[in-house]
């Protein structure tokens, strides 16, 4: 998807916001959502890369104007609306009528940690790779609707394979609920005038791309 | 404004000014539980142990044993996984180990969201995150680096790697002057997330016994 979130090489961002001291998490809610996001994942109700999807389709202006956190929360609703799970303005109910958190069910809770982990994690296949480290190899010009996970900024640029990175879930695949596609993936070095011109300050970018979205070159 | 990012770290909002987040979590947990997905205890449980990764620097142990021995630096470079479990354990991701040298360095990023190596690192911090890094450190690196704090002379080569996989990315800093008489555990310490995300260098220690002329 040709989104807001593919953000590499946009301009106008500013100054890097560094503060030492920020954490990763600072209020109760954000660990809440991320909390409730791994309970989603690890109970199979949506897969994480369904749910990097669920943010790239938030609105543009939106996206910019969320904290990370609350575009974690916002795919999470989105995902459980797709999946009926909730009603789509479910939410935004609840919240009107004033919620509150019912007090723990520890006997559902150890039935619901049993379950995460009881559940089986498919093995992963063994495929024969296409490329090898050192392939001079063409991201392909695609532009798919759905989740990909090759940026625009190296679409239908050269590089040369720098790392083998194994079989993976194929995140196109699994992220339209299929979850039976695996594909090797490699890490590709572009030189960084072949991206952003002759003045560029990096020397070469690496980035991982799947082995549909590429052709040797 | 320039980064829009409305992260707000180590402020209190308790008065309602952000109150909008918290009112709608509670909101969508109060539908999970409903839903059978949660109960507040599991959430409770699973943030406990989020934020619990926060504590040692995993990748830093990592990096002080390659340093002080160099067969382990070969097998780590060579086959990441297995080296790193050799001294934190198995990751469940790739991990790749990406090597400063004189003349190269590397910085990791994820333009696309914020992937990171949370395994090895803890949760990622809040620079990391934002949009300014996401967007900048791929096209102006030396710049971005330079603001940071982290100046690089023109003649080192910046390697910049996107984790858009499920591979996450570990960079092996240089060693610092005036640390070769330390034991491995008395280099943990030196070795900070900035250094092993490669926002930053690890500084040499100070002090009488650094054995500096």
């Amino acid at each position: 998807m040709d989104g807001i979130h593919d953000m590499g090489g946009m301009h106008g961002f500013g100054a890097v916001p560094y503060r030492p001291d920020a954490v990763g998490i600072s209020e109760r809610w954000e660990r809440d959502v991320h909390a409730m996001v791994v309970a989603i994942r690890n109970q199979g109700v949506a897969n994480v890369h369904e749910f990097r999807h669920g943010i790239e389709r938030m609105a543009p202006a939106g996206y910019l104007a969320s904290g990370y956190y609350e575009r974690w929360m916002a795919s999470v609703e989105t995902l459980l609306v797709d999946k009926g799970v909730l009603a789509p303005g479910e939410v935004d109910a609840r919240l009107a009528a004033g919620a509150t958190v019912p007090p723990d069910d520890p006997g559902r809770t150890a039935e619901l940690v049993a379950a995460m982990k009881a559940r089986p994690r498919p093995p992963v296949p063994a495929l024969a790779p296409r490329f090898a480290v050192g392939d001079r190899v063409r991201a392909k010009n695609l532009h798919p609707p759905g989740h990909t996970r090759t940026p625009r900024y190296v679409r239908a640029k050269v590089g040369t394979v720098a790392v083998a990175l194994g079989v993976q879930e194929s995140a196109d695949a699994f992220a339209a609920g299929d979850e039976t596609a695996y594909e090797h993936v490699y890490a590709v070095g572009f030189p960084g005038a072949e991206l952003w011109g002759p003045d560029a300050e990096a020397a070469a970018v690496h980035v991982d791309l799947y082995e549909r979205d590429l052709e040797p070159a | 404004m320039t980064d829009t990012d409305h992260d707000h770290h180590g402020h209190g909002h308790g008065h309602g000014h952000h109150a909008g987040p918290a009112a709608r979590a509670e909101a969508l947990e109060s539908l999970l539980v409903e839903r059978g997905l949660v109960t507040s205890g599991l959430v409770d449980k699973l943030g406990a142990a989020i934020e619990e990764r926060t504590g040692p620097l995993l990748g830093a142990r990592v990096v002080a044993r390659a340093w002080v021995d160099p067969a382990y630096e070969e097998r780590l470079l060579a086959d990441p996984g297995p080296a790193i479990a050799e001294v934190i354990g198995p990751r469940a991701e790739p991990l790749i180990v990406v090597r400063n040298r004189p003349g190269v360095h590397n910085v990791v990023c994820c333009t696309l969201c914020s992937c990171y190596p949370t395994s090895v690192l803890g949760p990622p911090p809040a620079f990391y995150k934002s949009f300014s890094y996401r967007s900048r450190v791929v096209r102006e690196p030396r710049t971005v680096l330079r603001e940071l704090g982290l100046d690089l002379d023109e003649g080192t080569d910046i390697h910049v790697w996107d984790s858009s996989s499920d591979a996450r990315y570990l960079v092996l800093p240089e060693r610092p002057a005036r640390t070769e008489q330390m034991s491995e555990d008395d280099l943990v310490p030196l070795i900070t997330r900035n250094a092993l995300i490669g926002v930053a260098r690890v500084a040499a220690p100070t002090g009488v016994d650094a054995g500096e002329v």
